[in-house]
């Protein structure tokens, strides 16, 4: 779609937001996959994610795409951010251990499983400008 | 506990890079939504020089000043270059922006194409970085398709067009005036400034040279307003940095903290510490033009004044952390050499002087060191740093002084001691073997490339220090332990 004024970007605006709400009542796994990621193996982890969501039919999972996240001492990594906002964020996930990430994070809601890397990321600057 | 505050690296790791709908559900492209409906250049102009964004590629120059600067000028064409030639080693913060969020530096270049009345922007990327180079082509094909770039953006009379330019890699071409000269095709070789780039840059034409993060900063500060800016990091330097952790640290990685955090907190409190327990020694930063940081600067704020005072600087954000196995002076000769071997060769300081340099700095850590040599080292350092043509050449000498003012004692020990305390310079080491431990069998003396290992079966083995060559073999293969080096 071209924009050709302010409110074709307010409609677009309006649409892609509805989408991500429509999307964010999925549970999301968002993997890592810059050079870093694809380097210690992401894609991989991402193909077969994707197999077995659709070989067990899981419905309710969205895979993305997204790009480094900074924790490249345990790449790959994969967030798991669920329908209600909160999210963790898993470290070393290789070929062998990909499937844990369904079986705990998904299917379940682990909050203590080994690979989670505690994150230190103010969430809210947006709001409240930051100050320390 | 210290805590990271995301900017620039907003949406990495958030969203889906390749996909347009999940930017503008973030809050993309309204940056230049308000900029073309609702301000006039020279609004958003102030607005970013109220701000205080500095450049993130290291100088920390005042992007709004700059962008005023080519304002000015009267020019029928002018140019907004994205320096994405991202060189230092250790470094990859620019990578990931680019990989993970393109649109915002689109957004952003689009924004001070505006500003400063250019209609033509050119990304300037090193070609060692495919996956980058792939994403942006993406987002450039996406942005043209949407109208937020290519004639007349959203109806509006400003048209704005933008291309990607391929660096060879090399990495003075990071320097402003060489990676113009590099998009004119030509040698990348850096000219003298004035005139800047803001006044005669590209074809002799008004340009704006900005980092990948500089760009990536921009659009929240519009949408959120200079106070929000403001309100993070320091007075002078305002907002966040992204610093890419490297070297003996646990995590490895990217982080973005505000500007005034302390060194202490990034590297303790974010960084996860030093590996294995080790002592910490230093941070590099500033990459090879930088200097050292010091235990005793682990509190001072991390401002570009402040690393500057300290006899390093803020670069593009390269932190390589050393522990007590680092020798302090290798590490000079690692980032001396690192330059000799990008030094473009137009002028002689650095050319020859930095090769004088890396000799002497040789000849301190094989042994062959007097007082005479830390005091040329000291001449020519100088020298180098005063009579070089371009940031290269004048800020070579940089790590050699950083590492000469706060490790002297390290090179006195190399010079005077003929000794490396961290183990790290192989022909300062000696190789003994200690009879106590050594069972006799020999397979050290057989596995010594030079045969200078001998002795009787079952007693213990002697080295013959005069014609040992250092390569540590007999270390690797002693079963008992019984080797010591020193």
């Amino acid at each position: 779609m071209q924009i050709k004024n302010r409110e074709d970007l307010k409609k677009y605006r309006e649409s892609a937001i509805a989408g991500k709400t429509a999307s964010d009542k999925n549970i999301k796994l968002l993997v890592g996959l810059g050079t870093c990621g694809t380097a210690a193996g992401a894609d991989m982890v991402w193909a077969k994610l994707e197999n077995k969501i659709k070989s067990d039919k899981i419905s309710g999972v969205e895979l993305v795409k997204v790009g480094c996240v900074g924790y490249c001492y345990a790449e790959p990594t994969v967030e798991v951010v669920y329908p209600d906002g909160e999210s963790v964020l898993l470290g070393n996930i290789k070929e062998d251990n990909a499937l844990d990430v369904i079986e705990l994070h998904v299917k379940k809601k682990t909050n203590n499983a080994s690979n989670i890397i505690k994150t230190n990321i103010a969430s809210n600057i947006f709001k409240n400008g930051g100050k320390k | 506990m210290a805590q990271q505050i995301r900017i620039a690296l907003r949406n990495c790791g958030k969203l889906d890079p390749e996909k347009i709908e999940q930017y503008i559900a973030q809050s993309g492209y309204l940056a230049l939504e308000k900029a073309l409906f609702d301000n006039k250049p020279e609004d958003i102009l102030k607005l970013i020089i109220d701000s205080g964004l500095r450049g993130r590629g290291g100088g920390g120059f005042p992007t709004g000043i700059k962008w005023q600067a080519a304002a000015k000028q009267k020019s029928d064409e002018k140019f907004v270059i994205c320096n994405a030639d991202e060189g230092d080693p250790g470094a990859f913060m620019d990578r990931a922006v680019l990989e993970g969020d393109p649109h915002s530096v689109l957004e952003a270049m689009t924004i001070a194409g505006y500003c400063i009345g250019a209609n033509k922007g050119i990304i300037y990327i090193r070609a060692e970085y495919p996956l980058a180079i792939e994403r942006l082509n993406v987002a450039i094909d996406q942005a043209y398709k949407m109208g937020f770039l290519g004639k007349n953006i959203m109806g509006t009379a400003f048209s704005f067009d933008i291309s990607i330019k391929l660096g060879a890699g090399a990495f003075v071409c990071g320097e402003e005036t060489a990676l113009i000269k590099s998009i004119e095709g030509k040698r990348g070789e850096p000219i003298v400034k004035p005139p800047f780039p803001a006044e005669k840059g590209l074809w002799m034409k008004p340009t704006i040279v900005n980092n990948v993060e500089t760009y990536a900063s921009v659009c929240p500060i519009i949408v959120n307003g200079l106070e929000w800016f403001r309100g993070v990091g320091t007075e002078k330097s305002p907002g966040t940095k992204v610093f890419a952790l490297a070297g003996k640290i646990n995590n490895v990685g990217l982080v973005e903290v505000p500007m005034g955090s302390t060194l202490r907190e990034v590297v303790y409190e974010i960084g996860g510490g030093i590996k294995d327990g080790k002592e910490f020694k230093a941070v590099q930063t500033g990459g090879p033009s930088g200097g050292c940081i010091t235990k005793e600067s682990l509190d001072t704020p991390i401002t570009y004044e402040n690393l500057i005072q300290i006899g390093s600087m803020m670069g593009s954000g390269g932190m390589i952390v050393l522990d007590e196995d680092d020798c302090m002076v290798n590490i000079a000769k690692f980032y001396l050499e690192f330059t000799l071997d990008e030094s473009c060769g137009k002028c002689t300081p650095c050319r020859v002087g930095n090769t004088r340099m890396f000799e002497l700095l040789e000849d301190i850590t094989e042994g062959r060191g007097t007082q005479l040599t830390i005091t040329k080292l000291e001449t020519l350092a100088n020298t180098i740093k005063k009579a070089s043509l371009c940031g290269l050449g004048q800020t070579a000498p940089n790590p050699v002084l950083s590492t000469m003012k706060y490790f002297k004692h390290e090179y006195e020990e190399h010079i005077n001691n003929k000794k490396c305390r961290a183990k790290v310079c192989r022909e300062l080491l000696t190789f003994e073997i200690v009879a106590d431990k050594c069972v006799g069998c020999s397979l050290c003396a057989r596995n010594c490339p030079v045969f200078c290992i001998h002795g009787e079966p079952k007693t213990p083995f002697v080295i013959d220090q005069k014609a040992c060559i250092k390569c540590g073999s007999c270390v690797e293969k002693c079963n008992f332990d019984a080797i010591t080096v020193s």
